[in-house]
């Protein structure tokens, strides 16, 4: 039945053209009424499929065995009767639910590879199944438009609804937009998939609706394949409009792609037909993001350019593409030597209308490709692969990242006009707090001031790098830090009060909020863009006098007093004492850092300081040789007529909210009491009751203490001990401007 | 101080005629026998203040009683240096208005 079903379907299609689409459409409108004029007519059927409800709640559907031209086409039946088809239906209620037929058979005859953007319907007819191999996962499963089953793809963005069996087999689909393609394979046509992007579900039935068929060799040319006007451009033809573009399309193999693809239209607003052919033209220049097709796969572009792919567009699924794109950043040639593998790779950011995308390439293509591009020309790329973005070496927003290969086409595109230079999205520096540590932000601001280059060495793999601080402003009023690295640090040459555009900024929350320019990121000095010319003439007459708030706060190690310094924001790291224990902070695997109001309630003075090694850069204890009177350090091998005490001694600070204790070392203790290691053990030698007084002295002093919290195992007890890298006295004016924030947001 | 006195900006004036009150705030300038203090939201009052209310600093806590044309009768001043932040003043004025039962 089925073979005979193709055989009557081909000669059927050969038939007299029926208005099929209107006929679908009245029928929607009447009713069941038009199944009848169908009925009647000679060669086409309305594929109409219906679920009809009872009153019993069973679905009734009946096939029309006897209705032998009408191969496959199940059609209303009256409750129960095998009455004349033509027949209406009673019912209460009718789900009428259209799978948009023939529209399988016209993406496998269209050339080419396109964007599907006008909705159709579909049916699920397979299991969903996970596809092997993808990471996010995705789904594969076949659709049926009624007449035709093709192979699609559901993308990880959906996944949720196959997870929840929302789609499922037998679901009806409402595809809203999606991509269709063409695998090549080797001594067969071509196989037809669709990745489907946007889709409803509209319901889910119990049985395939119609009787598709697979997609056959008789399916292809589709020269039979009549279309009413609207879908002439549609691309089973040749419409002229293509012709003087490109080469007419080569009658197979079809997956050769060659010229621009209209999105197929199933609804009667498309305005496809002439009216489109002609401004297709015109728009092959254009880069709207909402045009998609083909690359062209010829290299040269001397004659009319050949039509792009919007960046966004960019998916694996399509391997056949170009896209026109600015460099807007290039790295440099890395290389990596690991154990199991050494090469080198350099990478280039690309932006477009429609968004942006990195690419990279590796070691063959380094040499090819490195001298090519260069940063701020358009270029038109293709064939290269589209994977996904490995985030952690890109901050492109961008799910995809390319990998070009030996087959990419990279060529310098003619017209560097219509591409966007760059694109930012800049956050004033008053907002910086509501960014996490590690956000990656853009920046538009005034550089205030500069720092000198100094080497840091990093603390977690004890790298050295070279860094130099910036203060910069903007118009929110706040100034901020931020850092450069490595070459950017050393050759950087602007002069104060220029203004500069940060683009992938990193936002840090050492202690407060700081920004860094990671490799990643890029720095342009007085863009020419309006907002530059705009926050020039702010400056200019407000900026300059203003005095700038600052993100106030801690910085970590503890230099004597001046670790906690303006330019961070404290706030963030605030934590009152019951937030301490509450999260016991500190319990986890590296040190954390914060910060604590307090005030000091107790010191503990019974050993306050240690006999340390006089040496440079020593801090060993020594020990007393009672003998010699001499004191001898066991690291630097030697003896000392004196120590240098050092102190080390532990204060109970509290807050409304509880109390904690903290260690203290040299350069704190001598803040917190006014004097040196070595001065107070000769008082508390000489003269006890003055020693007891400058310890009472310093209890009760209210500071800002920069804390470090770390877990120490000592004898089988892990406990976490907290010291103090650096207190502060209070700035009473930042304060009450703190507190008095925080009420108004009490209330 | 047996009753209590509210601390007022030089707004708050007119509602306070009668009254004896608080203001904290920086001296602009001698006037005649008195001087006009600045308060934190801007505005001056013009203070006469008796023979006891003495004062040295820049910033200084008056506790005077209103008078019905605006002016204030000084009866104590406390000097607040010079290093003083009369905007930080008037967040916690502002704050203290909202809760008068701490503040009374």
């Amino acid at each position: 039945m089925a073979a005979y079903g193709v055989e009557t379907l081909g000669k059927a299609l050969d038939g007299p053209v029926v208005d099929r689409r209107l006929v679908t459409k009245a029928s929607k409108l009447l009713g069941v009424l038009c199944a009848a004029l169908v009925h009647t007519r000679d060669s086409r059927r309305g594929v109409v499929f219906g679920v009809v409800e009872d009153g019993t709640g069973a679905s009734q559907r009946g096939p029309d065995t006897e209705d032998s031209e009408h191969m496959g086409v199940r059609q209303y039946r009256e409750q129960g009767g095998t009455g004349d088809s033509s027949k209406r239906l009673a019912g209460p209620s009718v789900h009428m639910v259209e799978l948009s037929a023939g529209e399988i058979l016209r993406f496998h005859q269209a050339s080419g590879n396109m964007t599907v953007t006008t909705p159709y319907f579909v049916q699920v007819i397979s299991p969903v199944q996970l596809l092997r191999n993808q990471t996010p996962e995705a789904y594969r499963c076949m659709v049926s438009d009624g007449e035709k089953m093709s192979l699609a793809v559901i993308p990880s963005k959906l996944k949720p609804l196959v997870a929840n069996e929302t789609i499922t087999r037998f679901t009806i689909l409402k595809v809203n937009k999606c991509s269709v393609s063409k695998k090549a394979r080797e001594n067969e046509p071509p196989m037809l998939f669709i990745v489907i992007h946007e889709a409803e579900v509209l319901e889910t039935v119990t049985e395939r609706l119609g009787n598709p068929t697979k997609l056959t060799d008789q399916d292809d040319a589709g020269a039979g394949f009549e279309a009413p006007q609207p879908f002439a451009a549609a691309g089973s033809g040749a419409p002229m409009s293509f012709a003087s573009a490109v080469e007419p399309p080569a009658p197979q193999p079809a997956y050769q792609p060659q010229y621009q693809q209209q999105p197929p239209f199933m609804q009667q607003q498309s305005h496809f037909g002439g009216a489109q052919s002609s401004s297709f033209m015109s728009r092959v220049d254009d880069i709207s993001p909402k045009y998609s097709g083909m690359g062209g796969s010829a290299p040269v572009h001397a004659g009319a350019p050949p039509s792009v792919h919007p960046i966004a567009d960019l998916n694996p699924y399509h391997n056949k593409w170009t896209i026109r794109a600015r460099v807007t950043q290039k790295t440099s040639i890395k290389s990596w030597n690991k154990p199991t593998s050494q090469g080198r790779l350099f990478s280039v950011t690309l932006l477009d209308d429609s968004g942006e995308i990195r690419g990279t390439a590796f070691t063959q293509q380094v040499d090819k490709l490195f001298p090519l591009f260069e940063p701020g020309k358009v270029y038109y790329i293709s064939n290269a692969q589209v994977r996904m973005a490995k985030q952690q070496f890109s901050n492109v927003n961008n799910q995809y990242e390319l990998t070009f290969d030996n087959n990419t086409v990279v060529e310098l595109c003619l017209e560097q006009a219509n591409v966007p230079q760059e694109h930012y999205d800049f956050v004033p520096l008053s907002s910086l707090e509501k960014f996490q540590k590690n956000h990656v932000v853009d920046v538009l601001c005034v550089l205030k001031e500069v720092a000198e280059l100094s080497q840091i060495t990093l603390r977690t793999d004890d790298r050295k790098m070279t860094k130099r601080d910036l203060v910069i402003v903007d118009k929110s009023g706040f100034q901020v830090r931020a850092s450069l690295w490595g070459a950017e640090a050393e050759t950087f040459n602007v002069p104060v009060e220029h203004v500069i555009a940060f683009k992938g900024m990193r936002v840090g929350d050492f202690g407060g909020r700081t920004l860094s320019l990671p490799s990643v990121g890029s720095m342009t000095v007085n863009p020419d863009i309006p907002e530059a010319h705009a926050l020039r003439g702010w400056y200019d007459a407000e900026g300059r006098h203003m005095s700038f708030q600052s993100y106030r706060g801690a910085g970590a190690g503890g230099s004597a007093g001046g670790g906690m310094g303006t330019g961070e924001n404290f706030d963030a790291q605030l934590k009152t004492m019951a937030q301490v224990s509450a999260e016991n902070i500190g319990s986890g695997d590296t040190a954390e850092f914060f910060n604590l109001k307090g005030t000091i309630a107790f010191i503990r003075s019974n050993n306050l300081a240690y006999p340390s090694c006089p040496g440079e850069n020593c801090n060993k204890k020594v020990t007393e040789d009672l003998s010699s009177g001499q004191w001898r350090c066991e690291k630097c091998e030697r003896s000392w007529p004196a120590p240098d005490y050092r102190y080390i001694f532990s204060i109970n600070v509290s807050d409304d909210t509880g109390q904690t204790w903290l260690q203290c070392f040299n350069e704190v203790g001598e803040l917190v009491l006014g004097t040196t290691a070595n001065e107070m053990i000769e008082l508390q030698r000489v003269n006890e009751a003055a020693f007891g007084q400058k310890i009472a002295d310093a209890t009760f002093k209210e500071y800002w203490f920069r804390c470090k919290a770390k877990s120490e195992t000592y004898n089988e007890a892990t406990r976490v001990k907290i010291s103090a890298s650096s207190i502060h006295p209070i700035d009473y004016v930042a304060e009450t401007a703190r507190l008095s924030r925080l009420i108004d947001s009490y209330n | 101080m047996d009753k209590p006195t509210p601390r007022i900006t030089a707004s708050m004036i007119q509602q306070h005629a009668g009254t004896t009150v608080r203001i904290v705030g920086r001296i602009v300038r001698s006037q005649g026998s008195g001087f006009i203090i600045e308060t934190s939201d801007g505005n001056t009052v013009l203070v006469n203040p008796t023979v006891e209310c003495t004062y040295s600093a820049n910033f200084i806590e008056l506790l005077g009683k209103v008078q019905g044309d605006g002016t204030v009768s000084g009866f104590t001043a406390v000097d607040l240096s010079d290093n003083f932040d009369l905007k930080a003043y008037g967040l916690f004025e502002s704050a203290a208005q909202k809760c008068p039962a701490l503040f009374a």
